[in-house]
């Protein structure tokens, strides 16, 4: 019976291995050929509320009340730039704030986007609903998170705009590590005074700022917002993004001159961007011609490219154009 | 046993476990993210803005270096292709080749490419130029040579220097180290003395190579030696000559019995082709340099002339008459099937094959106008280059790229001047040259 049980085992083992490897897994859905349209859902009163860029919309919309966090460093109804203590974030001016709501609240939703800033990446996506019983356990959590609030200013907004208008001020004020940091982002609002070096910070996977926690998190936008500053994965480049910087790289390209037929010259080039628009690293030419034109035709993509950084696009769609191949190919230009 | 079995359970499940979590692992979906992919179906034609500082040197050397420094300058410029830019805006008057140059200086004018180059003496008195050739945004070096010459050849090596640059920012071979010879014409337009003169296809350098004791007419450059042929009056025939332009021989081809003009050599320099009169019409003939064979290519009735080689030596472009009025015809090198090749509005005559292969460059009459133009040698693409009062005689440079032709001007002052134009139509300027000049005939290159 032991051998049966021996040789029952390794039949289990042996199918299920087999199995394992023989066994086609289902196929990937081709996704490549899909034109996705990003869509948000947005409430209406968030609509109302909000300006488009997110300039001067209230923290949130309709906040309920939170009482005025005393603990928070900032002084309740003080002027926009809640946390005082703010010292690193320069570029973000102050956001006015739509404070004829209730002065109080807005504060208040302002300080608590400090809180929820520690823990950023764990409650960001804590939408409304769950605040309220978030506050206190996202509050624990500012002292590890700590670190994290400087290398994301900016999803904070986004963290407060979701947070706030749950729960704005039930948390009990942890002492809050980084109250500085956040302080940018109390207005919660994406100001639209965007921080280059706050994005690259966000942004650059490459420097080990959040060991512990995951960068990606604050991609994904905490509520409906329109504007926002945190780069989204769905983001997508409209045709006139795209038409400007094709036209800027047109303006920049000069192909060797005495080409007769256009696939003398043609080049297929690879190019890599930071959050900021300049090139990062060398560009990868993945096609280049033949024949005389052989070395200078890709050296004038990589020259055109070079003078045309730092390309200005979006950062907010940063995921997108992150990556960029370009093909150059004169066929509207006459050959000889 | 059941421990036994019991164990077995855990590391079954354990194992499934694993499995299943790395199943579940790879199964996830991924995120699609398509790469954003562009094309850009146009750029700019505008010239390549560049830095040339003077080549570092010391002592009488700093001299030379300002003036290699200004010929390359020069050269480039004339192409057209490049633009120069004005010494004024450089952040130093010099820039040695072994220093790496502050990029951010240069990068603040614009300067895609910078020159830094030095000159100095070897013991045996022969002159040493480096040169380094750097992409400023880039930061990096492009290319780097260095020459070694007689002091006096110091303009050669400045032309090398401009080859080296025009090759690696181009791509396309360069043109400066080449000489051009032509007829320069001197005193009243009713007895002008025409002597054969060469000089550096920047214009410097003219030197003399006949005296004007007798007329003389189209020289040609032989694609393989240091010689040229032209048709001279000398003894009142009209006959081809040959001269070597480093010992000064010459020679008169007797070989004909009767007028032979329009001289060139083929490709391989060991045969020229030419025109021979015959009563009232002409016709094209080969002669064999070495063995002085004689081949008769046309045998027709009309005027057949000024052959051109394609650079393969398998056909043959030439002018004739034989349809009724003066066009274009391609024959085999044997002078089989001849098929014309222009048949627009106009008279066209002296064609002439580009060394790339690629175009036909010819002069045409038509409404009292003479222009410059090129064409395919399947006769498609026919274009016009520049038109105007006199316009005649292009020769190609050794790169196909740029024409060489001259051009005269009306009035008792007036005269004929070499003029130089781009393939493309663009960058005419006047070669500068001292006197009046006609029938420019442009070198292999030098080197």
């Amino acid at each position: 019976m032991r051998s049966a049980l021996l040789i029952s085992l390794i039949a289990h083992v042996a199918v299920l291995a087999w199995g394992l490897i023989n066994l086609p897994s289902p196929s990937p859905m081709d996704a490549s050929t899909l034109e996705s349209i990003p869509v948000d859902f947005v409430e209406l009163s968030d609509v109302t509320d909000l300006a488009l860029g997110v300039a001067n919309a209230p923290p949130e919309p309709n906040p309920p009340e939170p009482a005025p966090e005393p603990s928070e460093p900032e002084p309740p109804a003080p002027t926009p730039e809640p946390p005082p203590a703010l010292p690193p974030l320069p570029e973000l001016p102050p956001l006015p704030r739509l404070s004829e709501p209730e002065p109080p609240a807005p504060e208040p939703p302002a300080p608590e986007p400090a809180p929820p800033e520690p823990e950023p990446v764990p409650p960001p996506p804590e939408p409304a609903p769950a605040p309220e019983p978030e506050p206190a356990p996202p509050e624990p959590e500012p002292a590890p998170p700590a670190p994290e609030p400087e290398p994301e200013p900016e999803p904070e907004p986004e963290a407060e705009t979701a947070a706030a208008p749950p729960v704005p001020r039930l948390r009990p004020r942890p002492p809050r590590p980084t109250p500085p940091t956040e302080v940018a982002q109390p207005d919660e609002v994406p100001d639209d005074a965007f921080n280059p070096s706050a994005i690259a910070a966000l942004l650059d996977r490459d420097r080990p700022a959040t060991p512990e926690q995951p960068v990606e998190a604050p991609d994904q936008p905490a509520a409906p917002s329109l504007g926002s500053l945190i780069g989204s994965l769905d983001a997508e480049m409209t045709a006139n993004e795209l038409d400007q910087l094709r036209g800027r790289l047109a303006r920049c390209w000069t192909p060797p001159s005495g080409w007769v037929s256009p696939e003398e010259v043609r080049v297929v080039l690879r190019i890599f961007l930071n959050p900021d628009g300049t090139l990062a690293g060398q560009p990868v030419i993945q096609e280049a011609p033949f024949g005389r034109y052989a070395q200078t035709a890709p050296e004038s993509t990589i020259r055109a490219v070079q003078q045309c950084t730092p390309f200005s696009l979006p950062p907010e769609k940063y995921e997108a154009w992150r990556e960029i191949v370009i093909r150059f190919d004169p066929v509207d230009m006459g050959g000889l | 046993m059941a421990s036994r079995a019991t164990t077995h359970r855990i590391a079954r499940r354990a194992f499934l476990g694993t499995v299943l979590a790395g199943a579940t692992w790879v199964g996830l979906p991924r995120q699609a993210l398509a790469v954003i992919e562009l094309d850009v179906t146009r750029g700019n034609v505008e010239p390549l803005p560049i830095a040339i500082p003077a080549f570092a040197g010391s002592g009488r050397e700093a001299q030379a270096g300002a003036d290699i420094a200004s010929v390359v300058t020069a050269n480039l410029q004339r192409s057209g292709l490049f633009r120069p830019l004005p010494p004024s805006t450089f952040s130093q008057p010099v820039v040695s080749p072994d220093d790496i140059p502050s990029f951010a200086d240069w990068r603040v004018i614009n300067a895609q490419a910078l020159v830094a180059g030095a000159v100095g003496r070897e013991g045996d008195g022969r002159l040493r130029v480096d040169f380094r050739l750097w992409d400023v945004f880039a930061g990096s070096q492009i290319t780097g040579q260095q020459f070694f010459a007689q002091p006096e050849n110091w303009r050669r090596i400045a032309h090398l220097v401009s080859d080296a640059i025009y090759e690696r920012l181009t791509g396309e071979e360069g043109y400066f180290d080449t000489r051009v010879v032509y007829v320069a014409e001197s005193g009243p337009k009713d007895r002008r003395v025409k002597r054969l003169a060469i000089i550096d296809q920047d214009g410097a350098n003219q030197r003399f190579l006949t005296q004007g004791e007798e007329l003389v007419l189209t020289p040609r450059f032989s694609p393989a030696a240091q010689e040229i042929t032209y048709m001279s009056y000398a003894g009142n025939t009209p006959r081809v000559h040959r001269l070597n332009i480093e010992t000064g021989q010459r020679e008169i081809l007797n070989d004909f019995p009767g007028m032979t003009f329009s001289p060139r050599y083929a490709p391989d320099g060991r045969r020229l082709i030419m025109s021979l009169q015959e009563d009232a019409n002409a016709n094209i003939f080969t002669l064999d340099l070495a063995n002085r064979q004689i081949l008769r290519l046309t045998d027709s009735a009309a005027i057949d002339t000024a052959p051109s080689y394609s650079p393969d030596g398998q056909r043959i472009v030439f002018e004739s008459d034989r349809g009724g009025s003066q066009q274009l015809y391609i024959m085999n090198a044997d002078g089989s099937n001849p098929q014309r090749i222009t048949f627009g509005d106009g008279s066209f005559s002296t064609p002439v094959w580009s060394p790339r292969g690629d175009l036909i460059a010819f002069t045409r009459r038509s409404a009292g106008q003479f222009s410059i133009g090129v064409i395919r040698p399947d006769g498609s693409g026919g274009r016009i280059l520049t038109e105007g009062f006199h316009n005649e005689g292009p020769t190609w440079a050794p790169n196909g790229r740029v024409l060489m032709f001259f051009r005269d001007t009306p009035g008792a002052n007036g005269g004929p001047q070499l003029w130089s134009i781009d393939i493309t139509g663009y960058n005419e300027y006047r070669v500068p040259v001292d006197g009046f000049g006609s029938d420019p005939a442009w070198s292999p290159p030098l080197s």
